[in-house]
């Protein structure tokens, strides 16, 4: 557990903060307090407790994490939706000043763990994603990724490492795509990545996506044995890398 | 297939990817991923079982015409007038 001064936006001055914990570890329902009437009512239209909970806990942990880096209660953000869907820092909301109206987040969660990612860097996107998921992956696979990530793929003969591996390529794709803010509109097989130990990740574009690799930086690694996370951070054309720190989160803190 | 037909298979193809989601309950104009557990994944499974069972291609461009079982009946509808429906979750 990691615990955070209040109203510190300096702290992410060339960084990207994400914070992780299970529904569970981030007090579930319990969050319930923190949300606006609209989000009570999202979370209320699920039809299953498990997504209700999950739902809950994340979106108390996006007002608790913003809450770290501005003098602004967690009930009290407001957040405006972009044209896919992407829910942004509401400029309008009370108590921020010119350094923390630029604080931007992303929001990702799966089975057993949620994610949220604070940057005063706009283009920030995050996912995780639980290993074990029943999907056939080998089909999207196939269907969906770039050739020379399938090539890599196929030769993974050993499940396990083929599922780690699919899904640092998986996690890597999504959070490119929510950084962009596009949602999957554009296509999976335009960008492929190449990740292997000890050496930066390295994406590759298709023309079609209009885009420079020298723009981005992207972080992946497993949470635990049974997630996968990524971060890409669009810093802009041969800047410098960010520090992308990670810590836990629980219930009392971001 | 009827437009009742088409929420039956699109709830089917649910059941078959996600066999924990409650499909009965779903109301027809409410998003999907606003009443089950439904990510990304899921969804591409959705679009690529729907080319598997009944031969119909969903561009990317077009997926936000999935959002909700309305807008699955208004999409697939004609796509889907000369199909016959085929249950997954219960072959």
């Amino acid at each position: 557990m990691n615990d955070l001064p209040e109203g510190n936006p300096a702290r992410l001055e060339r960084a990207v903060e994400v914070w992780l914990g299970s529904p569970e570890a981030l007090g579930g329902l319990a969050g319930r307090d923190l949300l606006d009437d609209a989000e009570r009512a999202r979370a209320d239209r699920f039809l299953r407790p498990e997504p209700q909970v999950t739902y809950t806990s994340a979106h108390a942990l996006v007002r608790r994490a913003l809450s770290a880096y501005a003098p602004v209660e967690p009930r009290q953000w407001r957040f405006s939706v972009g044209e896919h869907g992407r829910p942004d820092v509401d400029p309008r909301t009370p108590g921020l000043d010119a350094d923390t109206r630029r604080l931007a987040f992303n929001l990702s969660h799966t089975r057993g763990l949620v994610a949220v990612a604070v940057s005063t860097v706009p283009a920030i996107g995050v996912d995780v994603e639980w290993i074990g998921r029943k999907n056939d992956l080998r089909r999207l696979a196939a269907a969906k990724f770039a050739p020379a990530e399938r090539g890599r793929l196929e030769r993974e003969v050993d499940e396990q490492a083929f599922r780690r591996r699919f899904f640092r390529y998986w996690t890597l794709k999504e959070s490119y795509l929510k950084a962009r803010g596009t949602g999957i509109t554009l296509p999976l097989d335009a960008f492929a990545f190449q990740v292997e130990c000890g050496a930066p990740v390295d994406v590759a574009f298709d023309a079609v996506l209009g885009d420079d690799p020298s723009a981005w930086q992207f972080e992946v690694s497993d949470v635990g044995t049974e997630h996968a996370l990524a971060v890409a951070v669009g810093r802009g054309v041969d800047a410098p890398d960010l520090a992308v720190r990670i810590f836990t989160a629980g219930v009392g803190r971001p | 297939m009827t437009p009742e037909e088409v929420v039956v298979a699109i709830k089917d193809i649910i059941q078959t990817i996600a066999p924990d989601e409650e499909v009965d309950g779903l109301d027809m104009n409410e998003r999907l991923r606003d009443q089950i557990e439904l990510d990304s994944m899921d969804f591409l499974d959705i679009v690529m079982e729907l080319r598997k069972l009944y031969g119909v291609q969903v561009p990317e461009e077009d997926y936000k015409e999935l959002g909700t079982l309305q807008g699955c009946v208004d999409y697939l509808g004609p796509k889907l007038a000369d199909k016959e429906l085929h249950c997954a979750s219960r072959a």
